[in-house]
């Protein structure tokens, strides 16, 4: 009972929620008030956003030393989370299957193990940061924690599932995915896709002003 | 998956798959109410097709190691079953198991006694709600990203090691095999990362854990325990030493063997593999029993928790337990005003990588 | 004031309420809480506390957005499981945001997510003037300007005096109120107080370049404490003061004073302030001078040889896009510059800036904080630290002096002045 309803209504309902809400909070970015500014521009706008937009990825190197460990494990922990889920080798037969009707290269196994370990190191050290660092404990609120630890524990669930020989295992993978994908919209988890348009109203405004960011 | 990497994990398969056969047959004729129920209580009911269950059952029967040929080359691809494995699964039954459960169960119990009847050592005089930083942050992230792998670890392996004991009975045979799984896949996936957790350890305390002067006074007098005379303590104490270089003796035995399990095929002696892990088990035993002194430690010192919290003790606490740190630390704050509170830097140590550390966190 | 508490209150709000838009929507769906923009901002550099954290500074705005604005936060607050915005919010936060703030934006150079964090802490604080969390100091500047003229009271006179002392000194005439000029040249109190020296420059660079300015009677102070205070309607009155001057006398150009915040009121909030497009330009002085220099109609002979350094201010370079010029000019006349680690773009505010330093409650902090510029000069070792910013230079000397440091502070036009070629030999021939 509960398995069909995690694979099937529970399964489309999140799916739904994901979308309409990563749309609705971008429209509402889109969409809500622009303030029109009327100073003379320095520069075009922009190349200043596109630059921003790249730039951000490398942090200044005045600043490096005092946020390496952010920085790092910021890193390890994307990139070996973007690697599971876009390379790992049941997703992407699913993803074939079920939405897009191609596929590509798959991580080797080892590779994937290796994936998936870098993102939890990452993961539970950006996390054990978060809340022993002054500053971020100050700042994190408890959508922050929820964030990282649904993050966690979609990653654990799969991982968890590995031998793929379980159904139980399976579903409770897929039920965390879910529970992600209802919750993402919502949350911060929304940087994933807002840090384009920050960046780029950032940059934008810079670039008028001439300064490069 | 078809490159089983534990031998006693194909025991731990074989055992699944004839439970999965048994409650496969009772689902289906509704005798055994047991198992019906176990069923409704499982998360799910498993099929796994075992085409060629027949022939290992034929082949489980006899003692003997039997050897073939093929033309597969590898040093025991002849061997298709090798009755050293069955004399590993009959110490794994009858000496691991029972007596690390009795080792574990024991060393509960005596914990579970402390904390009864042991009282709670209060800061003397009080918190003076003035506080001095003890651990900076790199630290804490360090030493609780070694409590989240040993506790992952702990748990997916005392699953592996005495799960069926516990579960099947709870929770019946069919909710057993996916967990003896999803542990099997989770301790090998992050077995690993302890030696990260590892050398973060050494990098952020070995400093503060060499030998110093004091440190055999304290071992002698268990800490002052039975005398009340004061000692001179400096950044830890003799006992939290022995704790520190325990746990790093015995990560990385865990590390080394752990990894010697994960990757069979550079050891190719059958032996070496299954006292790999025999040490693996027992250490992580003696890990578990001693990290459970440790809480005890903790909890019962009032105060010392704090260290690894918010990273600031009370003066007093410090005063009380280490204070020779105290004095040296708040000496050297009066030297240079403020630069080391803001460093959070526990002593003060001209080692670069005290340096690197204020670096990342000054 | 009258007003009953929650009146403030309900004020504020509304105030803030006014800044939403995409931008403050973006940024805050897409801050992570990583603390990053903490190491940037010197604050928090020099006191580690982390309340000084950037974004932790507009808590108050965020905290209204997620309460009004996001889905959980709605849902909360339905529920009524969230606290709503309270005066003691506002009255913590007057004191992070106006005295641990100087609003020099190096907190929206280093934010990965490309948060401009200043911008946000310059919403904030239209939300707390608005309630009346504003600090004495810069309440007092804004009213004498409003009445006065300028924040240090009514300095025409003051400035009419010493301008017939520059004339008499140089034997040229510094032209009031000239129809149809090209320039007007806008100045702040502070260089007429503190640092005259600044207008005679002026006066002996136009005629040396032979530029067609001129001084309004009724509009010459730059600074705008409404720009400060967060206060739209006191900014706008006294940006709208230039502009009627400069419409008036039927300008091209408005100078900008050295002054970082005075030039950000006028070159880039003005329009804004007044909702329409100037009819005339405006250019900062450095830009000017650049110009000037590069098209040759500024000579200028000897080098100063002592080791010098440049002082960006946040509001001309980091905010403004004035980084090449000063560099430019200084490089024509000195010959031993050496940059501070971090400079030009990146580099630390002197702790004075956006209002701190007219704020008497905050000199402690400000004090302190200086140490960031302290340990960044004391790297270079440098005998001169030239800037282009009079409030930036009352601070840097207040701080060298605190801390006992032999350093000399020069202005860049006053240093360009006097390397002026052909002033000199009209000097000697006079
Ligand atoms: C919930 C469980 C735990 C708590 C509350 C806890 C708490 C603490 C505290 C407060 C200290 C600092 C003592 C001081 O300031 O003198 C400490 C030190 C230490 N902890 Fe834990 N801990 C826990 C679990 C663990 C685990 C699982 C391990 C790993 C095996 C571990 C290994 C250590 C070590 C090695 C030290 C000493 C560091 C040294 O002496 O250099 N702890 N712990
Ligand atoms: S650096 Fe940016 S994302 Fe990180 S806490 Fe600051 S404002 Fe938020
Ligand atoms: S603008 Fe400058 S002073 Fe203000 S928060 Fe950002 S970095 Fe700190």
């Amino acid at each position: 009972m509960i398995d069909s309803f995690i694979d099937g209504p529970l399964w489309y309902f999140s799916l739904f929620i994901f979308f309409a809400g990563v749309i609705l909070r971008l429209g509402s970015i889109i969409f809500s008030k622009h303030k029109v500014d009327l100073s003379v521009a320095k520069g075009p706008e922009t190349p200043g956003a596109l630059r921003t937009l790249f730039s951000r990825f490398i942090p200044d190197k005045g600043l490096f030393k005092h946020i390496k460990f952010q920085v790092i494990a910021g890193y390890v922990f994307h990139l070996g989370l973007f690697a599971v889920i876009f390379f790992a080798a049941p997703h992407i037969k699913f993803l074939d299957k079920h939405f897009l009707g191609f596929s590509w290269p798959a991580l080797p196994h080892w590779g994937f193990l290796v994936a998936a370990q870098l993102a939890f190191l990452g993961l539970i050290l950006l996390w054990l940061h978060r809340i022993m660092s002054p500053v971020s404990r100050l700042l994190s609120t408890k959508g922050d924690h929820i964030s990282s630890i649904l993050t966690f524990v979609v990653l654990l669930t799969g991982c968890l599932a590995l031998l793929e020989s379980f159904s139980s295992l399976r579903l409770l993978h897929r039920f965390s995915v879910e529970l992600f994908l209802i919750y993402f919209p919502f949350s911060s988890l929304m940087h994933a896709f807002t840090f384009v348009p920050s960046r780029i109203f950032t940059g934008a405004w810079f670039g008028r002003r001439g300064i490069k960011s | 998956m078809t490159k089983l990497k534990h031998f006693w994990f194909l025991g731990i398969m074989m055992m699944l798959f004839s439970f999965n056969i048994n409650s496969v047959s009772a689902t289906e004729n509704l005798k055994d109410a047991n198992s019906g129920l176990a069923d409704a209580v499982s998360l799910q009911q498993e099929r796994v097709q075992s085409p060629g269950s027949d022939l290992w059952r034929n082949v489980r029967q006899r003692d003997a190691t039997i050897s073939g040929r093929t033309q597969v080359k590898g040093l025991k691809s002849g061997t298709l079953i090798d009755t050293k494995n069955n004399q590993w699964r009959k110490v794994r039954r009858e000496l691991l198991l029972p007596y690390g459960g009795y080792f574990l169960m024991g060393a509960l119990g005596i914990i579970a006694l402390l904390f009864l009847f042991i009282k709670r050592q209060r800061i003397p005089n009080g918190k003076s709600g003035q506080t001095v930083t003890r651990m900076s942050t790199m630290q804490m992230i360090t030493h609780w990203f070694l409590v989240v792998i040993v506790g992952f670890m702990s748990i997916t392996g005392l699953l592996l090691l005495f799960g069926r004991f516990v579960i099947i009975p709870l929770m019946g045979a069919s909710a057993f095999s996916p967990i003896a799984s999803a542990s099997k896949e989770g301790h090998n996936l992050m077995g690993p990362l302890l030696v990260v957790a590892l050398l973060m350890m050494l990098i952020y305390y070995v400093r503060h854990n060499f030998p110093a002067k004091g440190d055999l006074k304290w071992l002698l007098t268990v800490g002052g325990l039975f005398s009340k005379k004061h000692l001179e303590v400096g950044y830890f104490n003799a006992g939290e030493k022995i704790l520190y270089w325990a746990t790093i003796v015995l990560c990385t035995v865990l590390s080394i063997t752990g990894l010697l399990l994960l990757f069979p095929y550079y050891e190719p002696t059958i032996d070496r593999t299954q006292l790999a892990l025999l040490i693996h088990a027992i250490a992580a035993l003696a890990l578990i029993a001693m990290v459970f002194g440790h809480i005890w430690m903790v909890y019962t010192v009032e105060g010392t928790f704090d260290a690894m919290d918010t990273g600031e003790v009370d003066e007093n606490w410090a005063k009380s337990h280490h204070s020779r740190w105290y004095k040296e630390k708040t000496q050297t704050n009066e030297d240079d005003e403020g630069e080391l509170s803001a460093s959070s830097e526990g002593t003060i140590s001209k080692d670069p990588s005290s340096e690197k550390e204020q670096g990342a966190y000054s | 004031m009258s007003e009953t508490m929650s009146e403030r209150l309900e004020k504020g709000i509304t105030a803030l309420r006014g800044q939403m838009d995409s931008k403050v929507e973006t940024y805050f769906s897409s801050c992570v809480n990583c603390g990053i923009c903490a190491e940037s901002c010197l604050f928090y550099t020099e006191t580690k506390d982390p309340r000084y954290t950037p974004i932790y500074k507009t808590e108050p705005l965020r905290k209204l957005w997620k309460q009004e604005y996001s889905f959980w936060g709605k849902f909360a607050s339905k529920l009524g499981l969230s606290k709503p915005l309270t005066e003691a919010d506002f009255a913590d936060w007057e004191e992070l945001v106006y005295d641990g703030c100087s609003m020099c934006g190096r907190c929206s150079m280093v934010c990965p997510m490309g948060i401009d964090v200043a911008d946000i802490i310059a919403r904030v604080k239209q939300g707390l003037s608005a309630a009346g969390y504003t600090p004495e100091g810069l309440v007092g500047a804004a009213q004498r300007t409003l009445e006065f003229g300028s924040p240090m009271g009514n300095i025409l006179p003051a400035l009419q005096a010493h301008i017939k002392h520059i004339e008499a000194d140089t034997g040229l005439t510094v032209p009031f109120d000239v129809q149809d000029a090209d320039y007007m040249v806008t100045i702040s109190a502070n260089e007429v107080v503190t640092f005259p020296e600044y207008i005679a420059s002026l006066t002996r660079i136009f005629h040396h370049a032979g530029v067609n300015w001129t001084i309004s009677t009724e509009a010459f102070e730059a600074t705008n404490s409404g720009l400060q205070m967060g206060n739209n309607t006191i900014a706008t009155e006294l940006v709208g003061r230039i502009v009627t001057a400069a419409e008036k006398l039927n300008v091209k150009y408005v100078v900008s004073p050295e002054c970082g915040h005075a030039y950000a009121a006028i070159r880039w909030n003005g329009p804004n302030y007044l909702g329409k497009k100037f009819s005339f330009g405006v250019v900062h002085i450095l830009e000017l001078l650049d110009e000037l220099y590069r098209s040759g109609r500024i000579k200028t002979s000897g080098m100063e040889t002592s080791r010098m350094t440049f002082h960006d201010p946040c509001q001309i370079v980091r905010r403004g896009g004035v980084e090449a010029q000063p560099r430019e000019l200084l490089a024509s006349v000195a010959s031993d510059i050496t940059e501070m680690k971090d400079h030009g773009r990146m580099n630390w505010c002197c702790g004075g800036g956006g209002g701190v330093s007219a704020n008497e409650r905050a000199e402690e902090l400000r004090l302190k904080v200086f140490n960031r510029k302290k340990s960044q000069l004391e790297e270079i070792k440098v005998e001169t630290m030239v800037t282009a910013c009079s409030n930036c230079r009352t601070v840097l000397e207040d701080g060298l002096d605190e801390n006992e440091m032999d350093m000399e502070v020069l202005g860049l036009t006053e240093l360009i002045a006097e390397h002026l070629v052909e002033d000199e030999a009209a000097l000697k021939a006079s």
